[in-house]
């Protein structure tokens, strides 16, 4: 994506503000992958110990979900920056790129 | 390199995890049930081998069938949802509040992922004693690197 954009988004300034938002959506996804992995360890244990009760793993599942939903809450942010520095045309060009990794998401 | 292989890795985690951080984990079907790394297939075979007593035995196997229908149709709404969720994101003209209503749908749909999980294992608990409840979900045994060796060696000669 970010090697499409020079191709695609031809005013320098816009084309920076894209660029950026790419490498702050790279971050928010390490993040994300983060407390992905910890949440996944810390439910296999929980759920390994047939004396764990349903409030103590609802307790995770929902600390997981605040943090689920405010990384969204970013991506979504970011996504919108990136809307605003393109034009539909361009993003039409872009999205390709992010519409290939988005369907893959859903496998 | 280290700027191609930087955003290659991006494009990467952007593929796994954007389906997580938009709808939700709560009823895991890719990493196993419960993010457990086990399937139902497998987990019913355990289930058939660790609990001796048949009528807990055939209470559990019905149980995961039901889990499993369950995760099927799970898949499906979750399968739906994503798909609009990819159209609005290719779409430029989709605003903010597009994506909210989305993801309220999102949040619903987790929502009862999250019931239908805690009840599920509630369920399984309330059929299972503590020690096969141990046999039931411990991790798969690994060999070690010297058993690999070992077994290679045994081949070799």
């Amino acid at each position: 994506m970010s090697e499409a954009v020079p191709k695609t988004v031809t005013d320098a300034n816009r084309a920076a503000l894209v660029q950026a938002a790419i490498g702050r959506l790279e971050s928010e996804l390490v993040g994300f992958r983060l407390a992905l992995d910890t949440y996944e360890a810390d439910l296999r244990s929980l759920n390994a110990r047939r004396d764990v009760q349903r409030s103590q793993l609802a307790e995770r599942l929902d600390l997981f979900d605040v943090e689920r939903k405010a990384a969204r809450s970013r991506v979504l942010d970011i996504h919108m920056q990136m809307i605003g520095a393109t034009t539909a045309e361009e993003w039409k060009k872009l999205s390709t790129y992010e519409r290939a990794a988005l369907v893959a998401s859903g496998r | 390199m280290a700027a191609l292989r930087r955003r290659q890795r991006g494009q990467a985690l952007i593929i796994i995890f954007l389906g997580t951080l938009l709808i939700g984990s709560a009823m895991s079907g890719g990493s196993g049930l419960f993010h457990t790394g086990r399937q139902v297939p497998e987990l019913r075979e355990r289930a058939n081998v660790v609990i001796q007593d048949e009528t807990r035995r055939e209470a559990v196997g019905t149980m995961l069938d039901t889990i499993e229908k369950e995760l099927k149709s799970y898949a499906g709404d979750r399968a739906a949802l994503e798909k609009d969720a990819f159209a609005a994101f290719d779409n430029h003209a989709a605003t903010r509040s597009d994506f909210e209503i989305l993801f309220a749908r999102a949040d619903s749909l987790n929502g009862k992922a999250r019931e239908t999980f805690l009840a599920h294992r509630e369920s399984l608990r309330s059929r299972i004693n503590a020690e096969e409840w141990t046999a039931l979900w411990a991790p798969p045994k690994t060999e070690s690197i010297e058993a690999f060796k070992n077994y290679g060696e045994k081949q070799g000669q």
